[in-house]
């Protein structure tokens, strides 16, 4: 009984694979090594464009493959955690996409549907690729 | 659960028109303002760029540099928006302005309004606080303010403390005869009631040869002596702060006053003649009558504790007035004149009680058979203040049945009128005795087990909503139950099991649905006097409470709105208008 639980939990863990959230503090350190994009996510609390991106888009498979594959995300809270002053932002959430050496890339206002969000994350990685 | 609906809600969204990037910049989406408008008071808000929508607890307004005071922000309807309060529209708060300090002439502040608020189509923008310099003819102010809302520019006061005002104020004569009406006003309480069968029997027992004009004689004493012990237990309790009620509610007090009745009732019915014996009477008067006035002063003297838990707030009116000048002299007269008030109906009841006493014979006994059986109710009545409700049912029960049987329930030769009257009493003490072995307190529905909904817990548990009170004996419980309870509304309700009105309160007034439906938005707290320990009297003391029942109410920040105070009994609809003024 118990071996059937532990792998119906490895088949549906393995169905929803989570994107791996960084550390700020030391993501670029990762992104020297491994070449990735940084993806800063400014959210907030209560922010429904927020809830959409996490319990949604960030919920779809593509998504979450292709963030773990080619970025390295990270997720801000405004009003809890440390904002880099270059950082600017009027509203949550707020992407901005860096590469290793903090040079900002693109800059997002407000969340996208999954479709739309995939496009945005292929450019910047077909971009990096031309490089 | 919540969480799912707003992930569905946010899926469901025509989401395709949005998160497009096409966002409304923040200065597109908030346009705030304030200015003063033409009543002196600041109108401020924002107006909302397409489909914004801010949060009702985000966005306040305060004053900056000044000590004028907001007395009052009125505050637009905010709608429920996936789980949240939020103005959809446009939103305007109008402040009304204080002046405590009474500055003059234009003063220059500033007013601080802060908002935060998101798009419909996903984005949430930064809180946002913004000032803008107003300035305002303090002159202008008071005036105009107080008659945009009448109610809350002056100190206000609670009744009880308006009556206290009025003694201080007002002429011997005006605050005697204003008194004397509110003595007349609680003589129709209930209060008095069960001095009606007093008097009348104490009339009647005098038997025969009584003339109208002792009738009245006596019926005075007996007001006149009822009048004087109100008095000087009342002008003690303001002396002394305190519970008025609990000094003449001791249980020994009670159960001696009650075995009195008792004693007069046994005489009613012919087994003994009540009088003081000879030696006493012959010592202390020389005439041959005096035996009865005397006893009748003592009937009145004693019948003060009937008045006793009255409460109201006149009384309580001249309490705080005696409590705060010392006064006792006009305190008291005060009280007296209350009293006689309250007495007044009860000469007319005695006079006339005398006027159409029957002639000697089978009617007399009659006469006397019934108000002995109405002494008897009134000593249950005295015990219910500190017996168990069920003890006090069978009681009754008991009287009811032994009275239907002296009427003569089963014999057939009487006249139907006796006979259906009996039988009533009959079958009501009978349901009582079955109420009593069913475990139900209730002397009006003594069979209301039988009615219980047998539905669904759930649907039945929700039907009985029943209010209830966190019941406190002390400060310090009542402390930590304001404390927990901020941001709240709290009632809070004097009681004890002694207190008449307080019964009146429970079964009437917080029995009403409205009512119900009402105080469940209160944090409701009951302070239980009951025992008056020593940390319930210094409870009653901090809220300036003489005896229950007294209900007090405390805003949002925990101070007692005192104007807002009820004192005495208070009826639904009335009780119903004053929530609504919270």
């Amino acid at each position: 009984m118990k071996t059937i639980f532990l792998l119906l939990f490895i088949f549906i863990s393995s169905l929803s694979a989570k994107v791996e959230w960084n550390d700020m503090f030391d993501v670029f350190d990762d992104a020297q090594a491994s070449n990735k994009i940084v993806m800063v996510m400014l959210s907030r609390e209560g922010c429904p464009g927020c809830e959409y991106m996490h319990n949604v888009v960030f919920e779809d498979k593509k998504v979450n493959k292709l963030l773990n594959d080619s970025f390295l995300a990270v997720d801000l809270d405004v009003n809890q955690d440390f904002v880099p002053q270059n950082l600017e932002y009027f509203a949550t959430p707020t992407f901005y996409f860096l590469d290793k050496n903090e040079k900002i890339l693109k800059r997002l206002n407000g969340g996208l549907h999954i479709k739309d969000f995939i496009e945005v994350l292929q450019e910047l990685n077909k971009h990096k690729e031309e490089e | 659960m919540r969480f799912i609906i707003k992930i569905f809600i946010l899926m469901s969204l025509t989401m395709s028109a949005l998160y497009s990037g096409d966002f409304l910049m923040p200065d597109e989406a908030f346009k705030p303002y304030a200015k003063v408008n033409e009543n002196a008071q600041i109108q401020t808000g924002v107006i909302l760029g397409k489909d914004i929508y801010i949060y009702a607890e985000k966005m306040s307004a305060t004053l900056k540099g000044t000590t004028l005071k907001i007395k009052e922000t009125q505050k637009p309807v905010s709608v429920d928006h996936e789980g949240e309060q939020v103005y959809t529209l446009s939103p305007e708060f109008i402040l009304t302005l204080e002046n405590p300090e009474n500055l003059s002439g234009v003063q220059k502040f500033t007013l601080v309004l802060s908002y935060q608020g998101c798009s419909e189509m996903g984005l949430c923008y930064n809180p946002y606080v913004k000032e803008f310099p107003l300035s305002l003819d303090v002159s202008k102010l008071s005036p105009q303010t107080t008659q945009t809302t009448p109610k809350s520019s002056q100190v206000e006061l609670s009744e009880s403390d308006a009556i206290a005002d009025t003694i201080k104020s007002g002429s011997i004569g005006i605050i005697l005869l204003t008194f004397l009406g509110f003595g007349l006003l609680l003589a129709m309480t209930p209060c008095v009631f069960p001095m009606i069968p007093i008097i009348s029997g104490v009339i009647v027992s005098q038997g025969e040869g009584l003339t109208t004009k002792k009738a009245f004689a006596l019926s005075i004493v007996y007001v006149l002596s009822m009048a004087v012990a109100y008095t000087i237990a009342g002008v003690l309790a303001g002396l002394f702060g305190a519970n008025l009620q609990a000094a003449l509610q001791m249980p020994w007090v009670i159960y001696s006053f009650s075995l009195v009745f008792v004693a007069l009732a046994f005489s009613m019915f012919g087994f003994y003649e009540l009088k003081l014996p000879d030696s006493l009477v012959t010592k202390v008067s020389s005439g041959s009558n005096r035996g009865g006035y005397i006893g009748v002063a003592i009937m009145g003297f004693l019948s003060a504790l009937i008045v006793g838990p009255c409460v109201a707030a006149p009384l309580a009116g001249a309490l705080v007035y005696i409590g705060q000048t010392g006064d006792a002299v006009l305190g008291g007269m005060a009280l007296f004149s209350m009293s006689i008030g309250m007495g007044l109906p009860l000469i007319a009841v005695g006079v006339s009680a005398g006027k159409f006493m029957p002639k000697p014979g089978a009617w007399m006994t009659m006469v006397s058979a019934i108000f002995g059986v109405m002494m008897l109710g009134v000593a249950i009545w005295m015990l219910e203040k500190i017996l168990d409700p069920s003890i006090i049912m069978i009681m009754y029960s008991i009287l009811g049945i032994g009275f239907s049987l002296y009427l003569g329930v089963f014999e057939k030769d009487h006249h139907f009128f006796k006979h259906s009257v009996a039988m009533i009493i009959f079958i009501y003490s009978i349901s009582l005795f079955i109420g009593f072995l069913a475990g139900s307190s209730s002397m009006l529905k003594p069979l209301g087990f039988l009615n219980q909904p047998i539905v669904v817990q759930g649907v039945a548990s929700q039907e009985l909503k029943e209010i209830s009170f966190e019941v406190v004996h002390s400060i310090e419980e009542l402390d930590a139950i304001l404390a927990a309870n901020k941001g709240k509304k709290i009632l809070l309700d004097f009681a004890a099991d002694w207190c008449t009105s307080c019964k009146e309160l429970e079964e009437i007034t917080f029995a009403d649905a409205d009512v119900k439906a009402k105080m469940s938005e209160f944090v409701l707290v009951r302070a239980d006097v009951t025992k008056n320990t020593q940390k319930e009297k210094l409870l009653s003391k901090k809220y300036g409470v003489f005896g229950p029942p007294a209900l007090i109410f405390f805003d949002e920040n925990g101070e007692v709105k005192k104007a807002k105070t009820i004192i005495g009994f208070i009826a639904p609809d009335e009780f119903l208008a004053h929530l609504n003024t919270l």
